[in-house]
């Protein structure tokens, strides 16, 4: 019974939330997931709570996981959409190794950090002291905060530029750096300055983050535009917004946050799929219902549209499934 | 009045709620307090979208909510009841419900002593100003050419959906008025939907930005308007700028009904479930969204409470009275799941129809076609769907 069948394109939040909804709907759900586990880009994070929860929304994801495992959703690791056939209601979708009848279809292949090394003058790749926020986090994970005393992270690396076709807010960065911050603040009594153009602090939950980063960071208003190695580590070029005049200042430790670009695979899948993606390169959605594709039957979830955190992932992830649902039924009906 | 779900409030998230659940095959009743729906759209049209856009957002919302009985002028009162049959009081009305999801948003009131200021005709909060711009028989004609500054931050910190609205509202002023345009504030939020391409927009028609280093900006009532002193450099000297209106956020309250929720969990803010089974919650009382964030999150929590009511759906059972039934078969040929066969009654002492209850998905075929009106439909007691709730809300 294609109708009843839904494949779901992308196992991180979006995904996951997408595929548990449509089984909770009583659909028969087939995640296809290219990496070896589930879970997406968020499973990598580590919860950011200091002494209290910084709603980072990151455990969502393994409750998400862990909720995946014990439903009847077919999960299907190391897989690949190759090929798709048919129309809404009725579709023949090859994947690795297996072709599937399906009613319709969820894209919620995700995101793709910018690329730092697009940046030559922030010293990436040439110099050994500037890593991404998510090598960062990597490193704390792996062996403990680094033993760097003066750490600087810059904002907005790959964001807010039209010149790069980035004219949009990525809006996650700074909630994470502030929080990343606020952990090498409280774990290995580091010196931490930001420097950003806007903080992005919304919600009640930020505004304590904020209250914390204001006591606990320095918070520096204007971006570096270069950076040099120098013996006592890196040096950053900026200009001072408040206080005026271009200044340089030596950091042991650089922390470039990149911003949220379309998946890897998302020009492709585009192409594949027979559906269209927007001026920023994420997958295009309706105005007003940007969960639905600009193909019938083909729906879209989570960051693979535009910039989304954990939550508001999540919350895609449902609403796509909704749409899929009563779609199917109508139909099913017809 | 019976309906599968009930929602409170008609504002975007609720609309959006609303015409998922008649797209999903759901029956659904919405309650709104005031005259009509579209919540802050209708209300204060500009503030969450350029008006233009926020109208035929709000016409197409209206339009696919439509088949939902769309209770205006009632607000919702009391509550009783549990999953799978709450009972609502709304108005002069009642109405039975499987499930509830709010969707009734925040309140906002202007608060000009946040901003150390008293009540005065140039001074509005951001709502009026939307409001004001978009009635025609406001006489706005006096800002012409004047300076009109927004404040932000204040009674409000953090707020994205206010930062949204302060930057639509603010390039209406400059549009429609050609008055000078000045923002106040100590971030500029650009994490939203299309937002920072507003922020660009705002900038090329000549809006002008002052974000504070660490103290706010300060006013004080003059003849015909305020004087601002703000301080964009820290430690620096402050700039000193005439204005004729001010444009201030304002607090925000979550409307809630006077229902017991249950207890607050640390990270319910996340989730669309609220501590009390069979309730959910959406839009801006859930957090802090924009007009897309809401949108999306109404059809987020319609799938949620679909999902819900699919679970409790199991649970509801045909049952038959032994003794009054005929055997005739007619349940037997009928039920499309196969969950009546005829068996043996110990305690009636008698062969009957019996229900296979793990079966049985409780779609009242049989008790429409029994000659002998021999079976009911039950719902299972409270107990019953709590266990199922805590095993997931599904059934066996
Ligand atoms: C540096 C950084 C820090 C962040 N910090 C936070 C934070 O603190 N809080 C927060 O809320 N958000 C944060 N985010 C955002 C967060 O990562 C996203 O909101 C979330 O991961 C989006 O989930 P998703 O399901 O849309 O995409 P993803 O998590 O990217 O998942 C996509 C999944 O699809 C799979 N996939 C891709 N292509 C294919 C294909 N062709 N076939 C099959 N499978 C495919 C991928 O393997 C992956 O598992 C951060 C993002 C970045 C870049
Ligand atoms: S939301 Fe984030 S900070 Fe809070 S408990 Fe979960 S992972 Fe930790
Ligand atoms: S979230 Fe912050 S760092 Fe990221 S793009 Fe937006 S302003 Fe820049
Ligand atoms: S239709 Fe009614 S009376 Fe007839 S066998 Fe079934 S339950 Fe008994
Ligand atoms: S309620 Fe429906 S499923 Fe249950 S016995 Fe009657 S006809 Fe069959």
């Amino acid at each position: 019974m294609a109708a009843r069948g839904v494949l779901v394109l992308g196992g991180g939040v979006a995904g996951m939330a997408a595929a548990l909804s449509l089984a909770a709907m009583d659909f028969e759900v087939t995640l296809v997931e290219k990496a070896a586990v589930p879970g997406g880009r968020a499973v990598g994070y580590a919860c950011k709570a200091t002494d209290r929860c910084l709603h980072c929304g990151v455990c969502l994801a393994s409750d998400l996981a862990e909720e995946l495992a014990a439903s009847p959703v077919v999960l299907r690791t190391g897989t690949r959409l190759e090929g798709l056939e048919g129309r809404p209601g009725d579709f023949r979708a090859t994947v690795t190794g297996a072709e599937l009848a399906v009613g319709a279809l969820v894209v919620a292949t995700g995101l793709a950090p910018a690329p730092a090394a697009g940046w030559p003058d922030l010293g990436y790749g040439r110099l050994d002291a500037v890593i991404t926020a998510s090598e960062l986090e990597e490193r704390c994970r792996r062996q403990g905060p680094p033993a760097a005393r003066r750490v600087a992270f810059v904002q907005c690396v790959g964001s807010r530029n039209p010149a790069w076709g980035k004219g949009y807010c990525s809006e996650v960065c700074c909630p994470y750096a502030l929080r990343l911050g606020l952990g090498l603040v409280a774990e290995a009594a580091a010196e931490v300055t930001v420097f950003f153009n806007d903080l992005q602090t919304a919600g009640k939950s930020m505004a304590t983050a904020r209250e914390q980063a204001r006591k606990g960071l320095r918070l520096v208003q204007g971006v570096p535009s270069r950076a040099a190695g120098v013996a006592a580590g890196v040096e950053l070029q900026f200009e001072d917004v408040r206080a005026g005049g271009v200044r340089r200042e030596g950091f042991d430790l650089v922390v470039l946050s990149t911003g949220i670009w379309p998946g890897p695979d998302t020009a492709a899948l585009a192409r594949l799929l027979g559906i269209n993606t927007g001026p920023t390169g994420f997958f295009a959605g309706h105005p007003g219902q940007s969960w639905r594709s600009s193909r019938p039957g083909i729906y879209l979830a989570g960051s693979c549209q535009k910039p989304r955190g954990i939550a508001d992932s999540i919350a895609h992830g449902r609403a796509a499934a909704a749409q899929v649902a009563a779609d199917l039924e109508e139909v099913r009906s017809a | 009045m019976k309906v599968e779900v009930a929602v409170v409030g008609a504002g975007p998230s609720g609309l959006s709620c609303a015409a998922a659940l008649v797209r999903l095959g759901r029956k659904v009743a919405v309650l709104e307090a005031a005259e009509a729906t579209g919540g802050t759209l209708r209300a204060a049209p500009g503030y969450l979208a350029p008006a233009a856009e926020g109208r035929t957002r709000l016409q197409t919302l209206q339009a696919a909510a439509g088949p939902a009985a769309l209770l205006t002028g009632h607000p919702a009162g009391s509550l009783s009841g549990g999953p799978g049959a709450f009972r609502l009081e709304a108005g002069n009305r009642r109405l039975t419900a499987g499930a509830v999801v709010l969707a009734s948003g925040v309140r906002r009131r202007l608060s000009p002593a946040d901003h150390g200021l008293e009540p005065a005709y140039n001074l509005l909060g951001l709502s009026d100003m939307a409001r004001l711009l978009a009635d025609p028989q406001a006489s706005l004609g006096r800002l012409r050419g004047r300076r009109v500054a927004f404040f932000l931050d204040v009674s409000a910190p953090d707020s994205l959906r206010q930062q949204a609205a302060a930057m639509h509202l603010g390039i209406a002023v400059r549009r429609q008025l050609a008055a000078e345009v000045l923002w106040f504030g100590r971030d500029l939020k650009v994490a939203g939907d299309g937002l920072e391409a507003r922020y660009r927009e705002a900038r090329d028609l000549g809006v002008t930005f002052f974000r504070d280093a660490g103290r706010p900006p300060m006013l004080t009532a003059t003849a015909g308007g305020y004087r601002v002193w703000a301080w964009p450099e820290e430690g620096g000297e402050p700039v000193e700028v005439a204005i004729d209106l001010a444009v201030l956020d304002e607090r925000e309250e979550p409307c809630l009904p006077q229902w017991d929720l249950g207890p607050r969990r640390e990270n319910s803010r996340l989730g669309h479930r609220s501590p009390r089974p069979g309730i959910f919650v959406t839009g801006s009382l859930r957090a802090d969204l924009d007009l897309e964030g809401c949108l999306v999150d109404g059809v987020a929590a319609a799938a949620v409470a679909d999902a819900f009511l699919r679970g409790l759906d199991g649970l509801v059972r045909a049952e038959v009275d032994a003794p009054r039934c005929a055997r005739c078969l007619t349940c037997v040929r009928l039920c499309p799941h196969r969950a009546m066969a005829i068996a043996w009654y110990r305690e009636a002492d008698r062969a009957a129809a019996k229900v296979d209850k793990a079966a049985c998905r409780g779609c009242g075929v049989c008790v429409a076609a029994c000659p002998a009106l021999a079976i009911t439909l039950t719902t299972c007691p409270d107990e019953d769907i709590y266990r199922q709730l805590e095993s997931g809300g599904r059934t066996t």
